[in-house]
């Protein structure tokens, strides 16, 4: 592993986490996730989006151009006149909220199910990891794209649907490290002092379970946004009047030849937030991992 | 502080095929680093069994490591010298180390589960090192090897070279270790914690082994061990660590039975003894972390008999009074004369 | 302190029954279907006493952590029976069990590994105490936390700590602390000084004895070192291979020992007056065959230098013979070793 290392900072970071520093990267990935996720908040508020408008005369603008009310559009607008800038904002409200919210649920249906079927095992655990391991073997956006065609588009129902196709992923890495917590002789020891399975499971097995489990989100939220933005180009994710990046990514096919940037701003902030993510997580992992360090 | 050793070291009767001279080992930039291990001298001499004798974090294992020239990532000799037959190992390449590695001088690990590769057996293993140094045919590399695992008591040798490390007991794997170590028939052989992971049966066996084949091929033999007991079966010659110093050396008996320096008499003390029933006089406190050194000397917080001299200066390592410098009696202790001169510490 | 002392038990009454214990693990058949018993302990009787110290002492593989194992409860025993003062733990009920846990504690070989390490030395030291409500008002539990810091000889600024700040030994002397947070009469120690440096490990064995006398618990300390035995043992069982080969007091044990299995033991043990080129000539060859395929008869035979064909062919009893004072389960430990053989 490479470090790069500023001194002082580099003390600070240290006293931090233990020992181990933060590399320069993350705090980039950091930083541009934050920008997005501060944009997202705030950013619809100040550049509102109106996604039923039309202005014929400002359509198909090039980023930079004037419209008709004389204000600039800095990322150029699309075939009906909507500014794409705004459209940006408002999609990553929608992007970030979808993936947030399913990698929660997803999450959360994960950790508990693979905490009862690391740490019990048996019969239980049994069946838990087949029924997974048959979800697994099915493609996930196919899985999707079913579930995501019999609920139809609403924002609720692509978290549910996300969250059934990745909570299996969360419920393998949580399970891996309860059966190998489970064995530590700090479990022994807990069940000599006579505490129940509960207070052992919350106490004991959890708290090792939350790195990994964090590490996985990280990676997950990135893919939870590709995959809701395939979903949304397909017609199957949002509803037609949400902006979300890969709707108006889907829109822009068809421009792609006269107006480029329809297509090419979302999916562009679209691949920045991932790579953020994936860097962030990567980060977690080295810190968490303690043969990643010397 | 080395002046005095080297006069020491030059009293021994045969010349050393490997000695470390005032080594300093450190973790970090240079420059910066943490002093892990703190000027180091030690003479390994053909048919001789040095003991180097320490707790966890004293420096022994980097020490020995430094001899074969493979210490870990981040760790450097930053002072002194490695010398092997003569020659000062500074800057040699990683292919003149393993060149040494194998002929001159040949390491047994604690675990020999960590140090045998699990996807091969362990008589192709052996046979390696047959065909990577003195590229002989497979055939005679294989009944060079099973030879060998005869010679370390490995029964039914034929059968068991096709085996794979799983497939032995923690003893035979240590065997299969010793045969690898043995193969070229090295000069110095380095023996760290070699039967710590064993049984007390089993490690008599291994210990036995081990000095039959160290008194017959006049090796230099290097014993690096926590464990007293051990060390007072096998050993000719001890030098005894604390934070990264050698504190005392000399012969076993010596050391053993006038102890020069307080750290030593401490762990001699804290050995439960039929011959002294009651509680037992443990050293008090904890040694230092590795690179947090305390002023002065390293033990002196710790010591019953430190005054302030030594909360200020560390003391070099000096011939024992009364020994002379012939016997090679050296202590580190400011107060190795009063030491010599008190009884025991009664036990109630 | 008082408190502590009330619940002392008479010393000398027997505290901890163990009747024909089997106890081990399954392994799968050789097809990979089916289950197959391996007795680890192959039936073992054991009592210890109030306030006393019983030390069972082997090499790996002998039994003596699944025996440990099976009295804590980590581990259902195959058969025989655990019985703890009125309470038979193989029979006992959930609720029986929690009750008896208070009683029985144990420590672990290594301090690292058997302690959270996430958790503060206060919330491992007080974990008991929120397991079994009513032994400790929870506005107590800062003052005897220190009181049992001040126990182990640890100064009450460790309370706030966390555990990998801490020494081996001072790891070790919080989960005696632990133990002994719930006042039990009887800890179970399974190797719990082996992991730790000669100098550090003379301490803590110094705290388990002074511990002893100040609170009357008993300790069923289980080892491979026969130094540390030796020193802190009043009642010594040698085990080899699952079963108990001699038993008697620590002096009958190691002044006499009447079994050729402790009598290599104690030729191999390292000693600090041991020489280079010594003799140590009864060490014994081979190694400790696996327990899932015992010898017939007797289970030393095979590694015994006085094995005889009556070996082969019938199991010898833990018992008296001939002048013995003590118990030894061979065929010949009613002859007397310096002159048989």
């Amino acid at each position: 592993m490479t470090a790069i290392t500023v001194p002082a900072e580099g003390a600070a970071a240290r006293a931090k986490t233990g020992g181990r520093r933060v590399p320069v990267r993350v705090w980039v990935g950091a930083g541009v996730l934050a920008l997005f996720v501060l944009a997202a908040l705030v950013g619809p508020l100040l550049w509102p989006y109106d996604p039923v408008a039309t202005h014929l005369a400002d359509r198909l603008l090039a980023p930079g151009g004037r419209t008709a009310t004389g204000s600039i559009a800095w990322l150029g607008t699309d075939q009906v006149g909507r500014d794409l800038f705004a459209n940006l904002l408002a999609g990553a409200r929608i992007t970030l909220l979808v993936a947030g919210a399913t990698v929660v649920v997803g999450g959360a249906v994960g950790l508990v199910v693979g905490l009862v079927s690391g740490y019990f095992g048996g019969p239980l655990d049994t069946v838990l990891s087949r029924v997974g391991d048959v979800q697994l073997a099915f493609p996930s956006i196919l899985l999707a794209i079913l579930l995501a065609g019999v609920l139809g588009p609403s924002i609720t129902n692509i978290v549910i649907t996300l969250a059934i196709t990745r909570w299996v992923i969360f419920a393998r890495i949580v399970r891996a490290s309860a059966m190998s917590t489970r064995r530590l002789e700090y479990v022994d020891s807990a069940r000599v002092l006579g505490c129940g399975h509960l207070r052992i499971l919350v106490r004991h097995v959890l708290p090792s379970c939350w790195q990994p489990l964090l590490v996985a989100a990280t990676v997950q939220v990135g893919l939870v946004m590709v995959a809701e933005a395939s979903l949304s180009f397909l017609g199957l994710g949002v509803p037609v009047d949400t902006a979300s990046w890969g709707a108006t990514v889907s829109i822009g096919r068809d421009y792609l030849g006269s107006a480029w940037w329809i297509s090419t701003v979302p999916a562009a902030a679209l691949a920045l937030v991932v790579t953020a993510v994936g860097v962030v997580g990567d980060g977690f992992r080295d810190l968490s991992d303690p043969r990643s360090q010397i | 502080m080395s002046s005095t050793v080297e006069e020491v070291a030059g009293a021994t009767e045969a010349t050393p095929v490997a000695r470390l001279r005032g080594v300093h080992i450190g973790f970090g930039a240079p420059g910066r680093e943490r002093p892990v291990v703190r000027g180091v001298e030690l003479d390994l001499v053909p048919g001789r069994v040095t003991a180097l004798v320490g707790e966890s974090g004293s420096g022994k294992s980097l020490t020995t490591l430094a001899l074969m020239g493979l210490l870990p990532g981040g760790a450097r000799v930053s002072a002194g010298s490695v010398e092997i037959d003569g020659q000062d190992t500074a800057g040699f390449t990683d292919a003149q180390w393993r060149r040494l590695r194998g002929p001159k001088i040949a390491m047994v690990f604690q675990d020999p589960m960590a140090a045998l590769n699990p996807s091969f057996t362990v008589g192709w293993q052996v046979a390696e090192t047959f065909r990577r140094h003195q590229g002989v045919s497979h055939r005679t590399a294989r009944a060079r090897t099973i030879e060998l695992m005869r010679t370390v008591g490995i029964p039914d040798a034929e059968h068991k070279y096709h085996s794979y490390p799983h497939e032995f007991s923690g003893g035979m794997r240590q065997r299969a270790m010793i045969a690898m170590a043995l193969a070229l028939e090295p000069e110095v052989l380095l023996a760290d914690e070699p039967t710590t992971a064993l049984d007390v049966t089993v490690q008599a066996q291994i210990l036995r082994l081990l000095t039959t084949r160290q008194a017959e091929a006049r090796m230099a033999m290097l014993l690096v061990s926590h464990d007293l007991g051990v060390v007072a079966r096998v050993a000719q010659h001890v030098a005894v660590m604390y934070a990264g110093r050698i504190v005392e050396a000399g012969t076993l008996d010596e050391v053993y039975t006038t102890p020069a320096h307080p750290y030593t008499r401490g762990l001699l003390d804290a050995m439960p003894d039929p011959g002294r029933p009651g509680r037992l006089v443990p050293i008090e406190g904890q040694p230092p972390a590795p690179g947090h050194l305390p002023a002065g000397c390293a033990f002196a917080p710790r010591c019953r008999f430190a005054t302030e001299v030594c909360r200020t200066d560390d003391p070099a390592t000096l011939p024992v009074p009364g020994r002379g410098t012939s016997t090679g009696h050296v202590a580190a202790c400011h107060h190795s004369a009063r030491i010599l001169g008190t009884e025991p510490e009664a036990r109630s | 302190m008082n408190t502590a002392q009330a619940s002392v038990p008479e010393a000398g009454t027997a505290l901890l029954r163990i009747r024909g214990l089997r106890a081990g693990y399954a392994t799968r058949g050789r097809s990979g279907f089916g289950r197959r018993r391996v007795d680890a302990v192959a039936g073992v009787d054991l009592t210890v006493h109030a306030g006393q110290t019983l030390c069972v002492v082997g090499e790996s593989g002998c039994g003596k952590s699944t025996l440990a194992r099976s009295v804590v409860g980590l581990l259902d025993p195959f058969a025989g029976s655990i019985s703890f003062g009125d309470v038979d733990l193989s029979a006992a009920g959930r609720r029986e069990r929690h009750r008896v846990a208070r009683d029985l504690q144990m420590v672990f070989q290594d301090p690292y590994t058997s302690l959270n390490p996430r958790m503060r030395v206060a919330d491992v030291i007080a974990e008991g105490w929120h397991v079994h409500r009513g032994v400790l008002p929870a506005g107590e539990h800062a003052a005897e936390v220190d009181r049992l810091l001040s126990l182990v000889e640890l100064d009450s600024s460790y309370a706030g700590r966390r555990l990998h700040e801490l020494s081996g030994g001072q790891c070790q002397r919080v989960s005696i602390a632990r133990a002994l947070a719930l006042r039990p009469k009887l800890i179970v120690c399974d190797e719990a000084v082996s992991a730790l440096d000669v100098s550090v490990r003379a301490q803590v064995l110094n705290l388990l004895m002074d511990l002893q006398q100040e609170l009357g618990v008993a300790y069923l300390f289980i080892s491979h070192d026969l130094d540390v035995v030796r020193h802190i043992a009043d009642e010594v069982a040698v085990m080899y291979l699952g079963t108990i080969v001699e038993h008697g007091t620590a002096a009958q044990v190691f002044q006499n020992p009447r079994h050729p299995y402790t009598r290599a033991l104690l030729s191999a043990a390292p000693s600090i007056h041991d020489r280079p080129g010594g003799t140590n000539e009864s060490a014994l060859t081979g190694e400790v065959p696996s327990p899932a395929a015992p010898p017939s008869g007797c289970r030393f035979r095979t590694r015994c230098p006085i094995a005889a064909d009556v070996c082969a062919a019938d199991v010898p009893e833990l018992r008296v013979r001939g002048d013995a004072d003590h118990a030894a389960a061979c065929h010949f430990a009613g002859e007397n070793p310096a002159t048989g053989s």
